[in-house]
């Protein structure tokens, strides 16, 4: 029988030995490095304003002649910076798109957020292969019309000699081709209609092309509202136009499902399910409606007024305008959201040490006499000493998370506000704030911030955003561009504002002081009144007393915002005439 | 004792011995998947804490120069190992690159009110950043070292202190640029480098006191972290 337990001893331990490796295995297996990922290490291509400003967007419906003249300028700009491929717009009806070849990216101040240059995505695309990507280059052009698409990437495309991105007609939604490396000797006048979904009944704008080998440069074209003709500086009466598909919500949905987003736009790396931070640590957010989805956050309710403009959902680092119209409604429009790099270091702090404590334990004497019979004795009790170490030093107990205030009361304060009708100073957005075009460098600053704090974040993919709001002005640069129209026959409203917040610096440190300006445009047909901006300032802003000025006349209010910090609210006084503007401006330190 | 209870005692003898081992073997293993617990502030003892942090999934992977400039009260002295020696001093701030995951040893002398006394602290680098291109230097992760951190290790504590980015939607408004760096206490008992990640992203480790190297002259090339690569920014 004991042998018996011997050998069944025997197994458990085996057993045991098996189970010790497993987990210890797989324990020390966690322990190492992940294998290293060599696009991990890539930096991000940033291209400086003269690439920026070569970047076209192509339309599908374009003539062979202005594709070839775009591809020219792609080419360029591919020399450039290494075989960045430009963005495709298709679904463009040509009718909306005037002849030229200084083919620039038109881009509202809304949609400037959304340029991103999202480091090696195309190779993500290529990896996941969820998205049909023609890698290598060597794709046989001259497909038939209706081909069939291949699940390996190899889509039927419209190449035109080098570099042309992929030109699609009647409007796909989904899986856009890519055309990666050039060298294609398509033919360049087949429209193809392949196992792409077509959504041909209403016609879609987006705009994305990706480049397999190296960078993407990724562009998204947010319309924020509808246009019509009048709206639209440079063709009256001009109907036709990019039609937006009312079903299409702000993320894009119906162009890049889920999956590809997730996928293919995050950036170069990023963080593992349980673990890991955002580098969102080290930029300052700004503005936007961090809840309703446009300034980045991902729920849908976003700053609400009533009635009786009492304010609700406006958190910390919101900017938000609201207005009443003619016919009685309050309407809330957010701005642009601004990232400032300006990270903050602190430390935490723990102090340590062992000591040695004499600990004496002293009994008290005892002097006892025992009697016996035979004689008596007296026994005395010694001194004992024992030695305690400490368990643990003693700690400190200080206050964790104590603010402390730095300025001014909880208190609302009605301050005089002084008149500010000359913004010649902010020169860094002139024509973004006195002329309302954007041009190359108002892109590029207003972008950049954004752009540094997207590159290494995730979900920016194409995006589309459709709201049935009044229209929208485009701008455009040397000569007649691009336009992009958005037909608005559905759409009534004639009420519309726009709040634009640009910043002096895009990068801080403490003690620095910023000097935030916003400007609001009404560009609806009807005048707008009671317009109020609000701008709910972050912890780490500290409001300067006495920087607030505005172009037109209005009042300006400071008050607690209930986390130690205070929001600004600018009261225009006078109703806003359409077509009409103004600029608020106000300064901040960074702490 | 007969060879009947000769072989029943060695039996039960080799029973006990199998379950002990057993149950060590298994609580081993236990203890090992516990210790593996990410940021718990236990790492494994005899590995690379800034390994383990850093080849967590999805975390930066070693290989990046991170920017970090060391601050120590005025008119100390601070030098990095570099091939098992401590080589050039330089007076604080000290604008260096240091590898990601790697642990250096650092030696800073000259410390105000104790003229002639040593430290030797150990930095690690958890994070890095991600400023805009362009602005690395200008924007390095910050150590600040102040005189009563050198003072409580001369005194024979051990004071560790992991820097964190502030999270901005939480931060404390208070003024950056003034004084020292913000710093949270952490009590007996508590993890730091928890409380740095309930605070923010903690980027980088630092530790002092509780070792020196031998008098002799000879010094263990343990004691150096293996000498890690960096580069100096700024003397």
């Amino acid at each position: 029988m004991w042998f018996q337990i011997g050998r069944l001893s025997c197994a458990v331990l085996i057993f045991c030995a098996v189970l010790s490796v497993l987990f210890g295995g797989s324990c020390l297996q966690q322990s190492s490095l992940n294998p290293v990922d060599p696009f991990a290490l890539n930096p991000v291509l940033q291209l400086d304003n003269q690439q920026v400003e070569r970047l076209p967007v192509q339309n599908s419906n374009q003539n062979p002649s202005q594709v070839a003249a775009i591809s020219q300028v792609n080419n360029q700009v591919n020399n450039q910076v290494n075989n960045v491929v430009p963005v495709l717009a298709n679904n463009v009806n040509k009718n909306n798109i005037a002849n030229t070849t200084e083919n620039r990216s038109i881009l509202h101040a809304r949609e400037i957020r959304q340029v991103t240059f999202a480091g090696d995505m195309a190779r993500d695309n290529y990896r996941y292969n969820n998205y049909p990507v023609n890698s290598s280059g060597n794709s046989s052009g001259n497909p038939a019309a209706n081909p069939t698409v291949n699940s390996s990437g190899n889509f039927p495309v419209n190449y035109q000699n080098n570099n042309v991105p992929v030109n699609y007609q009647n409007g796909y939604q989904n899986n856009l081709p890519v055309n990666s490396s050039g060298n294609f000797s398509g033919n360049s006048s087949e429209n193809y209609s392949g196992n792409l979904r077509n959504n041909s009944s209403s016609e879609l704008s987006s705009t994305y092309l990706g480049n397999s080998n190296r960078d993407v440069l990724q562009v998204s074209l947010q319309t924020s509202r509808g246009a019509d003709a009048s709206g639209v500086s440079g063709v009256s009466g001009d109907n036709s136009g990019i039609k937006i598909d009312p079903a299409l919500n702000d993320v894009g949905a119906g162009v890049l499902n889920a999956g590809v987003l997730n996928n293919e736009f995050n950036g170069v790396w990023r963080p593992g399910a349980n673990f890991g931070f955002w580098p969102n640590a080290e930029y300052l957010a700004s503005g936007g409606d961090g809840n309703n989805g446009v300034g980045g956050g991902l729920g849908n309710s976003g700053v609400m007024v009533d009635r009786d403009w009492n304010v609700s959902n406006f958190e910390v680092g919101d900017t938000v305008a609201h207005y009443d119209t003619v016919d009685g409604r309050t309407e809330v429009e957010s701005s642009n959201r601004l990232n400032i790099y300006a990270p903050r270091f602190a430390a935490v702090r723990k102090v340590e040490g062992v000591v040695n404590t004499d600990h004496t334990t002293a009994l008290a004497e005892v002097n006892q006499q025992v009697r016996t019979g035979t004689g008596k004795t007296a026994e005395k009790a010694g001194r004992a000493t024992q030695e305690f170490v400490a368990g643990y030093t003693r700690g400190r107990d200080d206050l964790r998370g104590m603010r402390a205030r730095v300025t001014g009361a909880a208190l609302e304060t009605n301050q005089a506000i002084g008149g500010y009708s000359n913004f010649e100073g902010v020169s860094l957005y002139a024509d973004t704030l006195r002329l309302m075009k954007l041009g190359s460098a108002e892109i590029i600053h207003l972008a950049e911030g954004c752009e540094n704090a997207r590159e290494w974040q995730g979900a920016s993919g194409i995006k589309i955003k459709a709201s049935y709001r009044a229209p929208m002005s485009m701008s455009a640069e040397k000569g007649v561009g691009q336009l992009f129209k958005i037909d608005d026959s559905a759409i009534s409203d004639k009420s519309k504002l726009r709040l634009i917040k640009v910043a002096s610096k895009r990068t801080a440190k403490s003690g620095d002081i910023i000097e935030f300006t916003l400007r609001f445009d009404n560009l609806g047909t009807e005048p707008l009144g009671n317009i109020t901006i609000m701008d709910n300032l972050t912890t780490r802003l500290e409001f300067i007393q006495g920087s607030a000025m505005s172009s037109v006349p209005s009042g300006f209010v400071v008050e607690s915002n209930g986390v130690s910090s205070f929001t600004l609210r600018f009261e225009i006084t006078d109703p806003l005439e359409a077509g009409q503007f103004g600029v608020v401006q106000f300064r901040c330190r960074v702490l | 004792m007969n060879g009947k209870d000769k072989f029943m005692f060695r039996s039960i003898i080799f029973f006990l011995a199998n379950i002990f081992l057993a149950l060590f073997l298994v609580n081993s293993s236990y203890y090992i998947f516990a210790q593996m617990t990410p940021y718990t502030g236990q790492p494994i003892p005899g590995i690379n804490p800034a390994a383990q942090w850093a080849g967590f999934p999805g975390e930066p992977v070693a290989g990046n120069y991170q920017p970090v400039k060391i601050n120590a009260p005025e008119g100390t002295q601070i030098a990095f190992a570099v091939q098992n020696r401590f080589v050039e001093r330089v007076k604080s701030p000290y604008l260096v690159g240091l590898l990601l995951g790697a642990n250096y040893r650092l030696r800073i002398t000259d410390i105000k009110l104790h003229p002639g006394k040593e430290l030797f602290p150990s930095v690690t680098i958890l994070q890095r950043t991600y400023p805009p291109r362009g602005k690395e230097l200008e924007y390095p992760i910050q150590i600040d070292l102040t005189q009563e951190d050198l003072e409580l290790a001369l005194s024979g504590r051990f004071v560790t202190r992991v820097i964190y980015l502030e999270n901005p939607q939480n931060a404390l408004p208070i003024r950056g640029d003034l004084g020292q760096q913000p710093t949270t206490e952490a009590r007996a008992g508590e993890d730091p480098l928890q409380i740095a990640y309930n605070l923010g992203k903690p980027v980088a480790v630092i530790q002092l006191g509780g070792r020196a190297p031998a008098s002799s002259g000879y010094v263990e090339p343990f004691f150096f972290h293996g000498s890690p690569p960096l580069i100096q920014l700024k003397k």
